[in-house]
């Protein structure tokens, strides 16, 4: 309950720092559309001259791209920044500002991996949601409950190992 | 042009270069993936069929020679200058008696450097475990290389007037990205030239992004007749002469607003 309450109020400062610049707010929408517009674009070209590759047809490929850009998404907008935060060249590791965050009177991997929210990274999980949508759609076999139930299984099992392998990287600077 | 200035701003890149070069390794590989991508997508494609009058070996050979181009090409400066614009870190290099702009042509040269010793090693491998089908003539080579410089040229000052908007936008980087944008589905990356769809290949062949890295790969891939070669030169021509003159017209216009601004 605790952690609860922190996760919202680190949630609702991560709003606040980014809503002081509005105007980025219409770049990185740009950005985010400029990238799944190239991404669409060169599987449209590549379909263009074949039909399928290996079993893979245009609309199914359009599903793979969904789901990379949409794990991609969650992990810059749940624990991305606060792990790069972390690390580089001038990271807090390296220039010694971590010793606040292993002061606090809390659990130091959670503080560590979730205090920074990028809310502008929602806009690429809902477009890559949308594209994912778009895919099935076209595949036109309709969607099973078993197969949703399934699919939310295997991307939250995904978005796991993606969290534990960049904490595994990042661990790497000490 | 000091000789000995420029020697020396180069030695200075390099040092700071090797210093880290485990991180410039890996942005160079980053650079690498997306044709390394094309390349395993179209390799597969074009299992046992030809696309477009290019058959398998020919689009391993496309892409390898593309990598090296993309890489000679590429200007990694112009996504920091802007920075150096806004944050006033320009100042100190006005003050030298040297000119900014070539300092970044001497950083950009020996950047090359660096970079080449990470992607050569790892094409070389890759040709030996793909078996490309190229032909190589002399005359094809001579002409790649003129080529070559050219769209080193074009691809710099390109860049480089676009980051210059950074003196009066203050967010110039999304220009930037339009035109890697641009260059992803224009320049033969994703594609190349001839598998592009009718309209997008039109306007590929008419814009500059072509003449940045596929005009010379098509030469030395022997993709081109000597018409389209002499044409494609002459846009060459024409478009670096475009980027050069609206470079110098914003960096002389530009300057005269920073003095203004900084005071």
């Amino acid at each position: 309950m605790h952690y609860l309450r922190l996760l919202s109020s680190f949630i609702r400062i991560s709003i606040q720092q980014e809503m002081a610049f509005r105007f980025n707010f219409f770049v990185s929408l740009l950005f985010s559309l400029l990238n799944l517009a190239t991404g669409v674009m060169g599987l449209v070209i590549l379909y263009r001259q074949v039909q399928t590759i290996h079993g893979w047809t245009l609309s199914s490929s359009l599903v793979l791209l969904g789901v990379f850009q949409l794990l991609g998404a969650l992990r810059g907008m749940v624990f991305g920044p606060s792990l790069e935060r972390l690390t580089g060249i001038d990271g807090e590791i390296g220039n010694g500002r971590f010793d606040f965050i292993l002061l606090r009177p809390v659990n130091i991997q959670f503080l560590a991996s979730l205090r920074n929210w990028s809310l502008f990274a929602f806009i690429d999980v809902m477009l890559g949601a949308g594209v994912v949508g778009f895919g099935i759609i076209q595949i036109g076999k309709g969607l099973t409950w078993p197969h949703l139930l399934a699919f939310l299984l295997a991307i939250s099992a995904g978005i796991s190992i993606l969290y534990a392998m960049l904490l595994l990287f990042t661990s790497l600077v000490f | 042009m000091n000789l000995r200035a420029c020697w020396t701003m180069m030695r200075v890149t390099w040092m700071i270069w090797f210093q880290n070069r485990a991180f410039f390794f890996l942005l160079a590989f980053g650079w690498m993936i997306s044709p390394l991508v094309a390349l395993f997508i179209w390799s597969t494609a074009a299992d046992g069929r030809s696309l477009g009058g290019m058959t398998q070996g020919e689009l391993v050979a496309y892409y390898l020679v593309f990598i090296l181009v993309n890489q000679l090409t590429y200007s990694q400066t112009y996504w920091t200058f802007g920075d150096k614009i806004r944050d006033g870190r320009l100042s100190p290099m006005l003050l030298r008696p040297f000119s900014p702009v070539l300092y970044t042509l001497v950083t950009e040269v020996g950047g090359k450097g660096v970079y080449l010793l990470f992607v050569v090693p790892v094409s070389t491998v890759l040709a030996l475990l793909l078996h490309p089908k190229i032909h190589v003539t002399l005359p094809g080579c001579l002409t790649f290389v003129v080529s070559l410089l050219l769209a080193w040229f074009l691809r710099f000052f390109w860049g480089y007037w676009i980051a210059l908007l950074a003196f009066w936008v203050q967010r110039a980087d999304i220009a930037l990205a339009v035109q890697d944008a641009c260059i992803f589905l224009l320049a033969g990356q994703v594609a190349p030239i001839t598998l592009l769809p009718a309209p997008l290949r039109i306007w590929a062949q008419v814009l500059p992004f072509r003449s940045m890295i596929s005009f010379p790969v098509e030469i030395l891939t022997g993709h081109l007749n000597p018409m389209e070669t002499v044409i494609g030169l002459m846009l060459q021509i024409c478009w670096s002469l475009i980027a050069s003159l609206v470079f110098l017209i914003l960096w002389r216009n530009g300057l005269r607003r920073y003095t203004a601004i900084g005071g």
